[in-house]
């Protein structure tokens, strides 16, 4: 049975160059090709200079796509872009520490906070 | 007619009715012609020529489909050459024809499938043995270290590995273990690509393990797809000076047993996985583990951690820390991980295995008590239901 996760994407309030996207339910294997497809127009946008991913709601990613973020944060970082993280729960959090994804992606507690870094260039790979 | 020709029953009643009608309407026009007597020639020819008809009608639209039908059914039972037939009726023989076109369409289809899947699995097989023959078969000594490893694939083809090193000075001895995302061919490349960048980077007198793993992830991060990692801690085990290092490569934590005191410290090992970017010289850091005499280590992979029993538990890090504790005092490497085995078997029971599992365990013996490494890999034995295990016995 394939796993349900929730992808809505918008963008942000004023500043129509940064797009949130909402992520809840579940990321696996199963419905990874959905999950790509839903950010693969964002990533071919330049006009989008910053992907803010909101966790809210997220219970659960696998390690493949663990690998998937790796992959859009070295993408976008080669195009000057950004990729941000917001409302992360304690276990996906440390999902990320655990393979040292925290030490180049920035996490936010929330939206707001998250919002105001964007205007920092990311570190250099 | 296609209401006729559709079905042998009613083809069979429609000439039933003709004879009936042709035999009823002969005898109303001998009726009228007052004759009352046939000649027995007339009778004879007539019924004659009436059989042959029937014969004629039976034979082409019923023998002849038929055996056509039977013979390219008897070639296909026999192993001989068979062809399509193209159906000369539309009634029950030839739905058969038709049936029998698709059936060989769909043999023909399998026969392929069958053929291309033992391709793969020849391939599969070998990849497996080439991956097994990269895995450490015996290692270097290491004076004052005993150590046991075992690991066991998920599929033909595992992400997991470990190995054991030597610097060229020979004071050195470096000890990894690794997990690449995911499991399969695609992890096993990559298992196979570190393994042989770690050889060459310490074959090249790299001081540190930290030195050791940002060469290696520098020459891999440009060839592997950016959705592949590889979580990685090295141990460095300092002979000279009875010392152990280690640097995290975002993999799981290194549990080490603490004799006096009877506890299990567990570290997170920290850093960043390989291949995820191209220079982690700032991310990750070789740092001190104290040991002292009959200390242990334990390194392993999450397919420990991770694997459910059949309520859909998962082992953990508390239960693998707890059995560590348990049995950290026994004198061997060897006793302390078949216990530890032996209570993950409990766990798991028949549940099976669906990720690659790896295991190290290192005692501290001491710089007297000389080295030796027991190595075993778990070849071929993908798909083992868990309790099935040899790793506790």
């Amino acid at each position: 049975m394939s796993t349900i996760a929730n992808i809505t994407v918008e963008p942000a309030p004023d500043n129509p160059s940064v797009q949130i996207i909402h992520l809840s339910g579940e990321v696996d294997e199963s419905n990874l090709p959905d999950f790509e497809q839903a950010v693969k127009p964002l990533v071919l946008d330049p006009s989008r200079k910053v992907l803010l991913f909101d966790f809210d709601g997220l219970k659960f990613i696998s390690s493949k796509v663990i690998g998937q973020f790796a992959y859009l944060y070295t993408t976008l970082a080669h195009s000057q872009r950004q990729l941000v993280l917001a409302r992360m729960d304690e276990n996906i959090k440390d999902i990320f520490a655990l393979v040292g994804l925290d030490q180049i992606i920035p996490t936010y507690p929330d939206v707001n906070t998250a919002l105001q870094s964007f205007n920092q260039t990311p570190a250099a790979a | 007619m296609k209401f006729l020709r559709d079905s042998l029953t009613k083809k069979a009643l429609f000439l039933f009715t003709l004879l009936v009608g042709a035999l009823v309407g002969g005898a109303v026009m001998l009726f009228r012609e007052q004759v009352e007597a046939v000649s027995v020639n007339l009778f004879l020819g007539s019924f004659v020529g009436l059989l042959v008809l029937l014969f004629l009608l039976f034979l082409f639209d019923v023998v002849v489909p038929l055996r056509r039908v039977a013979r390219q059914v008897r070639n296909l039972l026999t192993g001989k050459a068979y062809h399509r037939i193209d159906p000369m009726t539309i009634d029950e023989i030839g739905m058969f024809t038709h049936f029998f076109n698709e059936i060989t369409k769909d043999l023909e289809k399998i026969s392929y499938d069958v053929k291309e899947r033992r391709r793969m699995s020849s391939e599969l097989d070998i990849a497996a043995q080439i991956q097994r023959d990269v895995l450490p078969k015996e290692a270097p000594m290491a004076p004052g270290l005993d150590i046991v490893a075992k690991t066991r694939s998920a599929a033909e083809v595992g992400g997991d590995s470990f190995d054991f090193l030597q610097s060229p000075d020979g004071n050195q001895t470096f000890i990894y273990i690794g997990d690449v995302t995911g499991h399969g061919v695609p992890a096993g490349l990559v298992m196979v690509m570190v393994d042989t960048l770690i050889h060459a980077a310490v074959s090249m007198g790299l001081a540190s393990s930290k030195d050791v793993l940002v060469h290696t992830n520098a020459m891999l991060t440009p060839r592997i797809s950016a959705r592949l990692f590889m979580t990685l801690v090295m141990l460095r085990w300092d002979a000279s000076s009875q010392k152990m290092y280690y640097t995290g490569g975002g993999h799981e934590h290194v549990l080490v047993y603490k004799s006096k005191e009877e506890k299990v410290e567990s570290i997170r090992s920290g850093g960043i996985a390989l291949g995820m970017i191209p220079d982690n010289s700032k991310i990750i850091a070789e740092k001190e583990i104290p040991l002292e005499l009959g200390d242990a280590i334990v390194l392993y992979t999450d397919g420990l951690t991770e694997a459910k029993n059949q309520s859909g538990e998962m082992y953990g890090l508390e239960r693998m820390t707890a059995s560590l504790k348990k049995y950290g005092y026994l004198p061997s490497a060897e006793s302390i991980f078949d216990h530890m085995t032996q209570d993950f078997s409990k766990f798991v029971g028949e549940y099976v295995q669906v990720d690659d599992t790896t295991m190290i365990v290192i005692k501290y013996t001491g710089k007297d008590a000389g080295g030796k490494m027991k190595l075993a890999i778990a070849a071929d034995e993908s798909r083992v239901p868990n309790a099935e295990w040899g790793w506790g016995s």
